[in-house]
C-alpha cells in the first residue's frame, strides 16, 4: 500500500508541496516576523507561535488526504481501484498513514521551534490531535457525500472561523495551551471524536460502490 | 469451466437490474451485446467482485470468486471510463497497477514494456497521462488490463475512442489470445467487433440473457427473416425494417439499392436484432 500511496501523492505534483510550504516556510516566517515586531520578546513570540501553529497547520492536514480520496471517489474508472483491494488496503489506512506522514513533518518544524522557545510538548501533542480530528472529519464527510470538495470547504471554513476569531483549532478550548498537563483534555476529546468520524466513515467505505 | 454464473440477481436501488443470469464461460473470446440499460455493466461489476450479489453465485474454476484466492490475481479489468492519476507518467501508472495486482517488482519493467508494446504506446512510456489523447489513454487502460498475465480479462467498451488503425491492432491482440487458455469478455455495442473477434456471444436484454452461443448460431436466428426490397416498396412494409446502407469507396459510390424481394443471408447484426425483437 505504501508504494501505491507514494505514487498517489506523486500524482499530486505541485499540489503536494502546498502543505510543506505552509508548514516549513510560511509558519516559521510569520513567527519570525512576530519575533522581530515584538523586539525579540520570546514570551510574546511563543504565544504567537502556539496560536499560529494551531491555526495554520491542522488546516493543511486534510490537503493530501482530500486529493487522494478524490481519485478513489471521483476519477473516471475509479471502480478499478476497488477490484484488487484486500484486507487493510483501505482509504481508512491511507488516512491514518497520511496523518502520521504529516505529523512527522510537523515534528520537524516543532523540534526546530522548540530549540528557540520553551518546551512545546503540549502544543506538539495538541496539533497532532487537531490534525487527526480534521482528517477524520474530512474522511467522514467525504464518505457521506461521496465528494471531496465538501470536506475541503468544511475544513477551510472551520479553520478560517478559528483564525478570524483568534481561536486555536479546537471546538473545546478557547485558550491556547500554555502549560503541560493543564490543557491536554481537548486533545483527548478530539482524538475520541475523530475516532467516531473514522469509524462512521469506514462503515460507509466498506459499502462504497457495492450497491451502485 | 472458467467462469460459471448461476442464478445471478442484482438490484440497484429498487430496480432489479439482473434477473437471474445463468451462463458458463470457457476460455476464448466472448462478446457481451445488449442495448443501453440491458445490464452489461452491472454484470461486469458483479464478475469483477465490485458489486455484492443479491442472489446467485459467480465461480472461477469451481470456487466462489468472493472466496477464491486465485481469481483476482488472474483478473484483468478495463472499466468503461478510464483516467485516474493523470499526472503520473504512463510507466508510473502501469507500475501502480502492477503493485495493485501484486506483480513482483523484478518482473514489472519487462511486463510493462510488453503490455505497452501490444497497444503501440512503448514510445510514450515516459509521457504524463495528462498529455495523451483520449484514445491513447484508452490504450493505456487496455494495457493495464493485460498486466499480471491475467487469465480472465473483462473489458467494457474497449474500442470506444480508438481510431481504425488501433481498433485493428486491438483485434489482432485479442485474436492472439485465442488458444492461450484465457477468457476475454468484451462488452460492446459494435456488432462488427463481436463478429470479427468473438467465439461466442451473450446477448442481454433487460437483465436477462436472451442468447448464449456462437456467432454463427446468433446469425442463424434471423434465417429466413432478412429480405432486400426495392426502396419504392418500403412504404408497403408492415412491421419493422432498417434501410440498406449507402457507402462511398474511393470515387465510386456503392449503393446497395435493393433490386427485388431477395432473401438474404443474415448477418450477426440481423441475428442480434431478431433475438432482441423476439422474432426468432
Amino acid at each position: 500500500m505504501i508504494a501505491r500511496l507514494r505514487l498517489e501523492l506523486k500524482s499530486q505534483r505541485l499540489l503536494y508541496a502546498v502543505p510543506v510550504v505552509v508548514m516549513w516556510i510560511l509558519v516559521p516566517l510569520v513567527v519570525y516576523s512576530n519575533y522581530l515586531a515584538s523586539d525579540g520578546d520570546i514570551f510574546i513570540t511563543r504565544l504567537f507561535a502556539i496560536n499560529s501553529a494551531q491555526q495554520f497547520i491542522p488546516l493543511f492536514a486534510v490537503w493530501w488526504p482530500v486529493f487522494v480520496m478524490k481519485e478513489y471517489l471521483n476519477a473516471p474508472g475509479n471502480e478499478l481501484l476497488y477490484v484488487y483491494r484486500f484486507g487493510w488496503d483501505t482509504l481508512l489506512s491511507r488516512m491514518l498513514t497520511l496523518w502520521i506522514w504529516y505529523g512527522l513533518h510537523w515534528s520537524v518544524i516543532c523540534g526546530v521551534m522548540a530549540l528557540f522557545m520553551q518546551r512545546l510538548l503540549v502544543l506538539y501533542l495538541l496539533v497532532w490531535a487537531q490534525c487527526f480530528f480534521l482528517i477524520a472529519v474530512a474522511y467522514g464527510v467525504a464518505m457521506v457525500s461521496l465528494n471531496t470538495f465538501l470536506p475541503l470547504i468544511v475544513t477551510v471554513l472551520y479553520c478560517l472561523g478559528c483564525i478570524l476569531f483568534q481561536l486555536p483549532v479546537s471546538i473545546f478550548s478557547l485558550e491556547a495551551p500554555l502549560e503541560a498537563g493543564v490543557e491536554l483534555w481537548p486533545a483527548a476529546v478530539m482524538l475520541a471524536s475523530g475516532g467516531v468520524f473514522l469509524a462512521a466513515g469506514y462503515s460507509l467505505e466498506k459499502r462504497l460502490l457495492k450497491d451502485g | 469451466m472458467m467462469l460459471s454464473i448461476t442464478g445471478l440477481r442484482k438490484k440497484l436501488g429498487r430496480r432489479e437490474i439482473l434477473k437471474g443470469i445463468d451462463a458458463e464461460l470457457e476460455a476464448g473470446v466472448v462478446g457481451l451485446l445488449g442495448a443501453n440499460g440491458a445490464g452489461k455493466t452491472t454484470i461486469i461489476r458483479c464478475l469483477t467482485g465490485i458489486y455484492d450479489l443479491d442472489a446467485g453465485t459467480v465461480a472461477y474454476e469451481g470456487e466462489d470468486i468472493q472466496k477464491s484466492r486465485t481469481y483476482r490475481p488472474n483478473l484483468g479489468y478495463l472499466p468503461q471510463a478510464f483516467g485516474m492519476f493523470r499526472e503520473l507518467t504512463v510507466y508510473e501508472m502501469m507500475d501502480y497497477f502492477c503493485a495493485l495486482k501484486k506483480v513482483p517488482k523484478e518482473k514489472r519493467p519487462a511486463m510493462i514494456e510488453d503490455c505497452l508494446q501490444k497497444v503501440n504506446l512503448e514510445d510514450r512510456i515516459r509521457s504524463r497521462v495528462s498529455t495523451l489523447s483520449g484514445g491513447m489513454v484508452r490504450r493505456v487502460g487496455i494495457a493495464q488490463s493485460l498486466l499480471g498475465d491475467a487469465r480472465v480479462i473483462i473489458m467494457d467498451e474497449p474500442t470506444s475512442g480508438l481510431d481504425p488503425q488501433e481498433r485493428a491492432r486491438f483485434k489482432n491482440m485479442v485474436a492472439r489470445m485465442k488458444g492461450q487458455d484465457k477468457l476475454a469478455l468484451i462488452s460492446t455495442h459494435i456488432v462488427e467487433d463481436v463478429e470479427s473477434l468473438c467465439d461466442r456471444v451473450l446477448v442481454m436484454h433487460e437483465g436477462q440473457v436472451l442468447f448464449n452461443g456462437d456467432c454463427e448460431a446468433l446469425a442463424a436466428r434471423a434465417q429466413g427473416l432478412v429480405y432486400q426490397v426495392p426502396s419504392r416498396a418500403i412504404p408497403q412494409i408492415k412491421g419493422e425494417y432498417y434501410e440498406a446502407q449507402v457507402t462511398q469507396a474511393g470515387s465510386r459510390v456503392i449503393c446497395r439499392e435493393p433490386q427485388g424481394f431477395e432473401l438474404l443471408e443474415p448477418s450477426l447484426e440481423d441475428g442480434y436484432m431478431a433475438v432482441m425483437k423476439g422474432y426468432s
